[in-house]
């Protein structure tokens, strides 16, 4: 039963993520909605392995690999970031197009 | 009757979707990094209520000791204004979908212990660990075309400063 709460709490969260995704217009919130997700995937996935009795918790390369996965998408989407602001001026996603050439 | 972990738990999961839908409700994007660095926290608290505590002290060190501090110090301390509000009820829709879609996906392999399952995993982890050295490649060129996107920035910045 307390199992099915973590789960709940992580699906909860991957779901905000995504529907911020969805419904965000603004740059940085988009940033933390995909921050959002991650961190809910992470609850899931440690949540799903350590409720297994099989595997003895050896899922440390998994997690370790979200976590670089987060790290790196949050590096690379702050240097777009800076880039939108330089050739854009503003975060508003659906004006992407203004800022190619 | 409801067990201790159990509450503990409901309270932890409350308080983390209160913080969640704080990113979305504040007034403006600093207080939203400060909402989804509680987020974290929480999320490493209900880790450590997992019996897992080196992943939640690993978590609260990294997402929240290092990347939150980055993106508030990088992104949210820039933005003052919040200009482009979210859609709140689409948010709420996507969100009410989603997670009943999923819960309804989720449930049945979570009231299950069976064999059949816990072998599953085993067997993902175990093939995992077969390609440990591929995913450390894998990891190694992430950070670089991370660390070379910066380096790009930088140059561009440098040339047509902001």
């Amino acid at each position: 039963m307390f199992m099915i709460y973590i789960m709940a709490l992580a699906i909860s969260l991957l779901a905000i993520g995504i529907a911020g995704v969805v419904s965000s217009r603004n740059f940085v919130i988009i940033i933390l909605s995909t921050e959002l997700i991650i961190a809910g995937s992470i609850l899931a996935a440690v949540s799903f392995f350590s409720a297994s009795t099989a595997i003895n918790g050896s899922f440390g390369i998994l997690i370790i690999s979200l976590w670089v996965i987060a790290g790196v998408e949050i590096i690379m989407l702050v240097a777009f970031y800076i880039s939108m602001k330089q050739q854009v001026g503003y975060f508003n996603v659906n004006k992407l197009n203004r800022g190619k050439g | 009757m409801i067990s201790a972990n159990s509450i503990i738990s409901i309270l932890f999961a409350i308080s983390a979707i209160a913080s969640a839908l704080a990113i979305y409700l504040s007034e403006n994007v600093f207080k939203s990094a400060i909402a989804l660095a509680a987020t974290f926290t929480i999320v490493s608290l209900v880790l450590l209520l997992l019996n897992q505590p080196v992943v939640a002290v690993l978590q609260l060190l990294i997402i929240v000791g290092g990347l939150s501090t980055y993106l508030v110090v990088a992104v949210a301390s820039e933005s003052k204004k919040y200009t482009w509000p979210t859609d709140l009820r689409l948010l709420a829709a996507t969100a009410i979908i989603l997670f009943i879609s999923l819960m309804y996906l989720m449930l049945p392999s979570l009231s299950s212990t069976s064999v059949s399952n816990q072998s599953i995993y085993a067997e993902f982890l175990q093939t995992l660990q077969a390609y440990a050295v591929t995913i450390y490649f894998a990891i190694v060129l992430m950070f670089a075309a991370a660390i070379g996107s910066m380096i790009v920035i930088k140059s561009a910045l440098n040339k047509n400063p902001m």
